[in-house]
């Protein structure tokens, strides 16, 4: 198989991974004749039809694999897929073609599992070595460390890594049984990510942090088991950021009759793990989003859920709330917030609605949980759409 | 959920955006920059804030420049010569050309840099051997007209300055394209999400660079279009 048919199929057979930031703070070695450097905020290359970003080469070094995971077209059970791998030097020679001409950000490096982890992990780290002592690659490098794979050789990956993760697929044990037999959870994943742990607390290595994705929907598992699985992860394994990734089913594999996820799941995932990550919410109150069976309802946005949950804290006064407080106003973020909370320190009052507007704060969302100068603006189009406004004007008028 | 890599919504400083939206293409015409800056003397606050409406179309301006220049470095795809040269063809609406030039130089310390577009070129570097004394030097670029020098010009001046030159792989835009086509998840198709990240004024800016990902979306549209036609006729 050629290089080029190569990276068709290991770059497809990659393309269910995420892996959307490549922000990484690392400081360059700039050793003579180095190439690339880690850009503090990520670049994102090319968009695809699905909307989904291009940024790094994503590829597998292997899709030759002894794990039976029922969601992966890379299983072993799936007997249609072409099963090929690469030479390390063969994919160092693509990758660099393609960061010089500016195609990528770096390099994300997965692989099935051939044989056993440790003889895959040596082939990545070769991969990841190559670049960084051969090529004289500086630029981002996201390494898969695989489930099972050697303490000394996780250390190893680690020095060369911008990035790290190490796959959960399933908020626990029971779940995680049920996608896959040949792996085991707390031993495989668990272990590995304390590891890592380690390696970032102690020796402050992976610049970028470690990061875990999940299958949503492939165990039949409830939201909040993800969200509370991954709220554990960041505050007990210091991980950087949860992957959230839709079930589909794919042929050949054994949940290929199970019915899809919906993606606006996955999003309603996103948003609330963003509101612990950045608005600082508490997992408490992110049980207010969620629905009997454990579910955030998919036609709403969790922070409106809620803030409509936890009457008592509003309405806000904008002059006088806590950045707390306003942050927990649908339609104010931390960063409006925060200049709400400048404006005052230089004692300075906000006193109408059209300059929270300019500060970057979405009036419609936020007017009836708020009072500027204990003022509430509670007219009929705070509640309606725009095509509702004119319809309800076209009444008014045939009324009177 | 759009992607906002990138673009840092936190770098807040003044000055950072001051900077951006003086090099915005309307600043060359109108004083909103100098009221801006005198607002700033007078209380900085309002204008950090984004208090008035200046103050939100300052932030605009500065805003539209930086995220032309974050998609410029991120689109514009390179033509790679021995002669340590990476060439393109560019088109931006505002002056960033210095900027993009301080991107790829950290990325690529030991290469030239050419953007061209229909009037100009301009060529840089970080490397101290190699000089264009004929040309003119501006900020921190060489800058000739087309008409004057042309590619091979350029290269026959830079090759008898470098000690060695740059082994060039071979390779053609084909593995670009196949590496694209196989990251494409059908399932998850969302034209309107991909064209809002890859809009058709930002294709224009990049010149070649989206050349592929232009022509797939249309594609991808058009069978979108055609099989709701279909559909529509089959009800």
């Amino acid at each position: 198989m050629s290089s080029l048919q190569k990276l068709e199929v290991l770059g497809a057979s990659a393309k269910y991974d995420t892996c959307a930031s490549t922000a990484s703070n690392r400081t360059l070695r700039r050793s003579a004749g180095y190439i690339g450097a880690p850009v503090a905020s990520g670049i994102c290359h090319s968009f695809l039809p699905d909307g989904r970003c291009v940024t790094l080469l994503k590829v597998l070094y292997t899709n030759k694999c002894i794990h039976d995971c029922h969601y992966c077209f890379n299983a072993t059970s799936c007997a249609t897929r072409q099963r090929t791998s690469f030479e390390p030097e063969e994919l160092t020679h693509l990758f660099m073609n393609l960061y010089l001409r500016n195609y990528v950000e770096g390099l994300f490096l997965s692989s099935g599992v051939c044989q056993n982890a440790e003889r895959t992990m040596e082939g990545l780290i070769e991969v990841v070595k190559g670049l960084r002592m051969k090529e004289n690659f500086e630029g981002y490098i996201h390494m898969k460390i695989l489930p099972d794979a050697p303490y000394y050789l996780i250390k190893e990956g680690v020095q060369y890594a911008d990035r790290v993760s190490v796959n959960c697929e399933a908020p626990n044990k029971s779940r995680f049984q049920e996608l896959s037999s040949t792996k085991e959870y707390k031993n495989d994943i668990l272990t590995r990510m304390a590891w890592i742990k380690g390696f970032k607390k102690k020796h402050g290595n992976i610049p970028a942090g470690h990061t875990t994705q999940f299958v949503v929907g492939g165990a039949g598992e409830s939201d909040r088991e993800l969200l509370k699985m991954s709220v554990w992860l960041y505050d007990n394994m210091l991980l950087n950021r949860s992957y959230y990734s839709a079930f589909h089913p794919i042929q050949n594999t054994p949940l290929e009759n199970a019915s899809p996820t919906p993606i606006i799941r996955e999003h309603r995932l996103y948003q609330t793990d963003w509101l612990y990550r950045k608005y600082d919410f508490k997992f408490c109150e992110l049980e207010l989003a969620f629905d009997d069976n454990g579910n955030i309802p998919l036609a709403a946005d969790p922070k409106l859920l809620i803030a409509n949950a936890d009457p008592q804290r509003f309405p806000v006064e904008i002059n006088e709330a806590s950045y707390e407080d306003l942050v927990h106003v649908p339609g104010i973020g931390p960063l409006s917030a925060q200049r709400v909370i400048n404006l005052r320190k230089s004692k300075i009052a906000i006193e109408e609605f059209e300059q929270l507007k300019n500060m970057g704060v979405v009036l419609k969302r936020a007017r009836p949980y708020i009072t500027v100068s204990h003022k509430r603006q509670t007219q009929l189009d705070n509640f309606l759409e725009k095509k509702d406004i004119k319809v309800a004007q076209n009444v008014l008028h045939e009324w009177y | 959920m759009s992607c906002t890599n990138g673009i840092n919504l936190n770098d807040n400083s003044i000055g950072y955006f001051l900077e951006m939206a003086q090099r915005h293409k309307k600043s060359q015409r109108d004083d909103l920059v100098c009221r801006v800056k005198k607002v700033i003397e007078r209380d900085p606050a309002i204008i950090q804030n984004k208090v008035t409406k200046i103050a939100h179309e300052f932030y605009r301006r500065g805003k539209e420049v930086m995220n032309e220049l974050y998609r410029l470095n991120a689109f514009i795809r390179f033509d790679v010569y021995p002669e340590y040269l990476l060439v393109t063809e560019i088109s931006p609406e505002h002056n960033i050309i210095d900027l993009m030039f301080h991107h790829f130089w950290r990325r690529y310390p030991d290469f030239l840099i050419l953007f061209y577009d229909r009037q100009s070129g301009y060529l840089s570097t970080k490397r101290p051997d190699i000089q264009f004394p004929s040309l003119k030097y501006e900020k921190n670029y060489w800058v000739f007209g087309r008409d004057q020098f042309n590619l091979a010009d350029i290269r026959n001046v830079i090759a008898p300055q470098l000690p060695e030159m740059f082994n060039v792989d071979d390779f053609t835009a084909t593995t670009w394209e196949r590496y694209y086509d196989s990251q494409y998840i059908k399932d998850r198709k969302n034209i309107k999400l991909a064209r809002k990240a890859l809009p058709k004024k930002m294709i224009r800016k990049a010149v070649k660079g989206l050349a592929y990902e232009a022509k797939r979306l249309d594609e991808e549209e058009n069978s979108r279009q055609k099989n709701a036609l279909l559909k529509f006729l089959q009800s």
